[in-house]
């Protein structure tokens, strides 16, 4: 007969054991040692708990959109475009034709095309005070009037990370060394009992850049924090939003899971090529 | 070769986004917080999209997309939790000990527990639990999986999954405990030692 290890209860509560007399002989067990009646019933109940009182949840239905939104989109860009071109290349009786209109058209769209990329102005959107725009522009103002000092001084980008970390900010945060620019220090607020991670660099003249930074679960949720749902998909498509208003520059790009907002008092451009490319 | 890009995307819709529901949970149980789940999945969508045209036609979808996020979620947050993670289990062997003494003439325990206790408290212990002991909570008890499946999940022995779980229903059932000691349920776990 061999010994029974009371974690072998476990497996007769999951149903695992296939070896009839091995069962056996734990019931039997069961039956004559308190500690393995005890076992047994703190086991089962726990399962039991489990099992009955865990509520099944249905995904949010935006999840879903947004996951058929991304395949959809990665779908498009991966699809080759020459393909419809080539198509009509093939055709011998249209090929010469066809290739002409095409390539005046192509010529015609590039000549006409604005400088930079269209984008929309997205701050005309952004309002209220759960607004990660509006409560960056803020914070930065604040900042500048001095009636926002940091809370943590340090030069050193894991000593803010670990401050974030320490103070109760719950996702990953990122604290780029950027050249040029030195850290200063940093802040956590806190907003409907979630914790959340800003900084501060200072430039060679004296000009500040703050960087605010929320996982983008959060503004998926939109509970405590938000932005508008079009600069969320700008973001998500890789883009980087920039505005410049009153001498300062506000941005809103992506850094890994985070969404980040950088308002500055520095160069715009300059700011736009640091910050747009981290 | 657009076509093949739209039936790509056809397929995953297909076979991959029924399993949403699932790994939805998983990642509630598994970070617990309804946030952190959102980013998960989505993440996990996201990538596995990425890899869906290198897949085997015999490849078990369910099984795929249960690694990728479970990998995704060790990346996004075990760093990050690893602090959390160091348990006492002598103590909480004394802490369910001196539980079960005090329910010595109580067989009534199951009632009392069912009573007092809610989903809000189970998925929040769960939660609390260190990841290599929640995972097999919810794989076992809320995913239905079997030994054999979450020894090959987790790749650990069988023996080493019974094992956890043993202690991870421990540590549930002190959690709970208190909890229901805190909220005057019962009287005060440390009145009773």
């Amino acid at each position: 007969m061999m010994e029974i290890k009371r974690d072998m209860v476990v497996a007769l509560v999951d149903n695992e054991l296939t070896d009839a007399t091995l069962k056996q002989e734990i019931f039997s067990k069961i039956e004559s040692d308190r500690d393995f009646t005890l076992e047994y019933k703190v086991q089962s109940l726990v399962k039991k708990l489990v099992k009955e009182k865990v509520v099944f949840q249905k995904t949010p239905a935006k999840l879903r959109e947004k996951i058929l939104k991304i395949i959809d989109s990665k779908t498009k860009i991966i699809s080759p475009k020459v393909t419809f071109i080539s198509d009509l290349f093939e055709k011998p009786s249209f090929s010469f034709a066809t290739a002409f209109v095409v390539i005046l058209a192509i010529v015609l769209i590039i000549l006409n095309r604005p400088g930079t990329v269209e984008k929309k102005d997205f701050a005309i959107e952004q309002l209220g005070k759960d607004n990660m725009f509006v409560q960056a522009k803020n914070n930065f103002n604040s900042i500048l009037e001095g009636k926002l000092t940091p809370q943590f001084t340090s030069t050193s980008p894991e000593e803010i990370k670990k401050f974030f970390d320490n103070s109760g900010v719950k996702y990953s945060t990122m604290v780029p060394s950027i050249a040029e620019w030195n850290l200063l220090g940093a802040v956590v607020s806190e907003d409907k009992n979630e914790k959340f991670a800003h900084h501060v660099y200072v430039g060679k003249k004296g000009e500040l850049v703050y960087l605010f930074q929320v996982d983008e679960s959060y503004l998926y949720s939109h509970d405590i924090i938000s932005l508008s749902d079009d600069l969320i998909k700008y973001l998500d498509e890789g883009n980087c939003y920039s505005s410049i208003s009153n001498g300062s520059v506000t941005l809103i790009t992506k850094l890994n899971n985070n969404i980040c907002a950088v308002v500055s008092n520095g160069n715009p451009k300059e700011i736009e090529s640091t910050f747009c490319s981290l | 070769m657009m076509t093949e890009q739209k039936n790509i995307g056809e397929q995953f819709e297909q076979k991959a986004i029924p399993h949403i529901d699932l790994l939805y949970n998983f990642a509630l149980r598994m970070t617990g917080n309804k946030n952190k789940a959102y980013s998960l999945v989505k993440e996990t969508y996201s990538q596995a999209f990425g890899f869906w045209k290198y897949l085997e036609e015999d490849t078990n979808h369910k099984e795929w997309l249960f690694r990728i996020i479970r990998n995704t979620f060790s990346k996004k947050y075990k760093a990050k939790l690893k602090h959390l993670e160091l348990v006492d289990f002598e103590e909480v062997e004394r802490e369910f000990q001196s539980i079960l003494s005090s329910f010595q003439n109580t067989p009534a325990f199951e009632q009392f527990f069912s009573k007092s206790i809610t989903d809000r408290e189970i998925s929040k212990t769960i939660s609390s639990l260190p990841e290599d002991f929640r995972i097999v909570i919810i794989l076992c008890d809320i995913q239905s999986y079997t030994y054999d499946e979450i020894a090959d999940f987790v790749d650990v022995p069988v023996g080493t999954v019974r094992s956890r779980l043993h202690r991870a229903r421990k540590m549930m059932f002190v959690k709970l405990y208190k909890y229901a000691s805190d909220k005057g349920y019962v009287a005060n776990v440390k009145e009773m030692k």
